[in-house]
């Protein structure tokens, strides 16, 4: 070996000696963070928080003593490691422990509020622990579960049926479970249409022999919708199929207020979400599947209302990125995927508490427009008073 | 996410495909295990997309999109079916080393955008 690699080693090993061994301080100062004194919803949390710390203090010890881990042409893949451990320590200090460690009577009430839904709707795994503490907007850490959302939603029913979209995740991500399998297949299945349709339309392009733009698009299309897109449909749907217009409403909702451009596609980079009105599109041709016809039709005149005000243009381009026909097949296979776990599918006439309230809430919304704040509060505290008192009879 | 950003299950998705790589990287640079060790068949598998778990065919799907991007020498499925012969060459071990380090960037990348988001 080299003289200049020897001391390299040398470097590396003192530098990875004190790193290491501080990560194991930290990360048994987090264990000590986790709350003793929590309602049993967090049991599952803390647990997993628990079993990962300790995982990744064994990955540190593997770094710190192996001998193959003292040699230089290992260093590379130690420091990848090693990086990869703080990334680990950084999500359990900054979202799981924080949100133990934070746990407020609101949580409480949300996480009541979510086992209800999991119940009413046959959700298949393990209901999410939730917490108040996101710093943006509804997010799930599948491999946590823990669902995050903005501090003051539980307040408001306007934006609950998004908690249906975050427990879509968990279905696409989650290994071995033969009962959540129907809806994987479903996404494949889904992605295999995709991906003829994007191959049908480069074999027009190389016939064309035209520029080379429009090729770089569909390979880039073809990249997102594999990364990020059809997880996001498949997950809007599981919401829509599951909870009804009311998941419909909360989209256009969230557009009116946090929108950009609707009709948006990727032009050079990447974009982690389909635009707004192809997921829209998306959500009228499934409630159409499940005999909300009626409701989908209000509510796309409402949306083409919305964008018109929003000045949104919709491009050729858009309408070749999301045609029509394919996001019926999308739907079409994401409702086999919810019927194939036996999921609950809402039809007119389904009932539930959250059910009734999150699809009522909308009807008031456009009927009494100047009296739903009000509405809406009362009916909250009385949807939080029924779940309490059906889980703590007296 | 319903919102714009990057979803925590991706990065985890990521961030896994970067530990598998590297774990069979040290076992070939060791010269230690066979085709028939089961990080080396997973690996293969992802890289030929030739898995029978409904699961695992998803997470092929995903993981060939950042090879294409990565791995410009070598094919995917050249790589995974190098994985499960007896002797692994010098240009394999190299192609596997560009992978894993590419996908340590995009995890690390990916990363920074998430923790922003908490």
């Amino acid at each position: 070996m080299h003289v200049s690699q020897v001391a390299g080693s040398i470097l590396m090993n003192a530098y990875c000696v004190a790193s290491l061994n501080q990560l194991i301080e930290r990360a048994r100062i987090l264990v000590g963070k986790i709350p003793r004194s929590l309602p049993q919803d967090y049991d599952t949390l803390a647990q997993t928080c628990r079993q990962k710390i300790n995982t990744a203090v064994a990955q540190i010890q593997r770094l710190l003593e192996e001998p193959r881990f003292q040699l230089e042409q290992y260093q590379s893949e130690r420091l990848r490691s090693l990086r990869r451990i703080v990334a680990e320590l950084d999500v359990l200090e900054t979202v799981a422990i924080a949100a133990l460690h934070r746990a407020h009577e609101d949580d409480h009430r949300l996480n009541a509020v979510l086992e209800t839904i999991r119940q009413e709707i046959k959700y298949p795994l393990v209901r999410p622990v939730v917490s108040g503490l996101s710093q943006q907007y509804f997010c799930i850490h599948s491999e946590l579960n823990l669902l995050c959302v903005p501090l003051t939603e539980g307040q408001f029913l306007l934006h609950l049926p998004d908690l249906y979209h975050e427990l879509g995740h968990p279905l696409l991500t989650v290994d071995n479970d033969p009962v959540v399998e129907p809806f994987q297949r479903a996404y494949l299945d889904a992605l295999t249409e995709i991906l003829a349709y994007i191959d049908s339309e480069k074999t027009k392009e190389s016939r064309r022999r035209g520029p080379d733009h429009p090729r770089f698009l569909l390979n880039q299309w073809e990249s997102t919708w594999i990364r990020f897109w059809l997880t996001e449909f498949f997950c809007d749907l599981f919401a829509v199929f599951v909870v009804g217009p009311a998941f419909a409403w909360a989209h256009l909702h969230l557009f009116a207020k946090r929108g950009g451009d609707a009709y948006d596609f990727p032009i050079t980079g990447v974009s982690t979400h389909p635009a707004d009105a192809a997921r829209m599109l998306a959500l009228l041709e499934a409630l159409c599947l499940t005999g909300f016809q009626t409701e989908a039709e209000n509510i796309e005149t409402k949306w083409a209302n919305l964008l018109q005000h929003a000045g949104a243009r919709e491009e050729p381009e858009f309408v070749r990125c999301y045609p029509r026909k394919l996001m019926r097949t999308v739907a079409a296979k994401a409702l086999e995927g919810v019927r194939g776990i036996g999921a609950r599918v809402a039809e007119p006439s389904t009932h539930g508490v959250i059910h009734d309230s999150l699809n009522r809430a909308w009807n008031v919304f456009w009927t009494d427009p100047t009296n739903f704040t009000s509405w809406e509060r009362k009916r909250a505290e009385e949807v939080l008073q029924t779940i309490a008192s059906a889980r703590n009879p007296r | 996410m319903n919102e714009g950003g990057i979803s925590p299950g991706f990065y985890t998705q990521l961030r896994d495909y970067a530990e598998l790589l590297d774990s069979v990287l040290i076992q070939l640079k060791m010269g230690q295990g066979s085709p028939a060790d089961s990080n080396r068949q997973q690996l293969s598998r992802l890289l030929t997309g030739t898995s029978s778990s409904v699961h695992e065919m998803l997470s092929a799907r995903l993981f060939q999109t950042f090879v294409r991007d990565a791995c410009k020498k070598i094919s995917a499925e050249a790589l995974g079916k190098s994985l499960l012969t007896d002797h692994v060459g010098s240009d394999v071990l190299n192609a596997l080393e560009d992978l894993a380090r590419s996908f340590e960037q995009e995890r690390a990348c990916m990363f920074r955008k998430l923790r922003a988001q908490f």
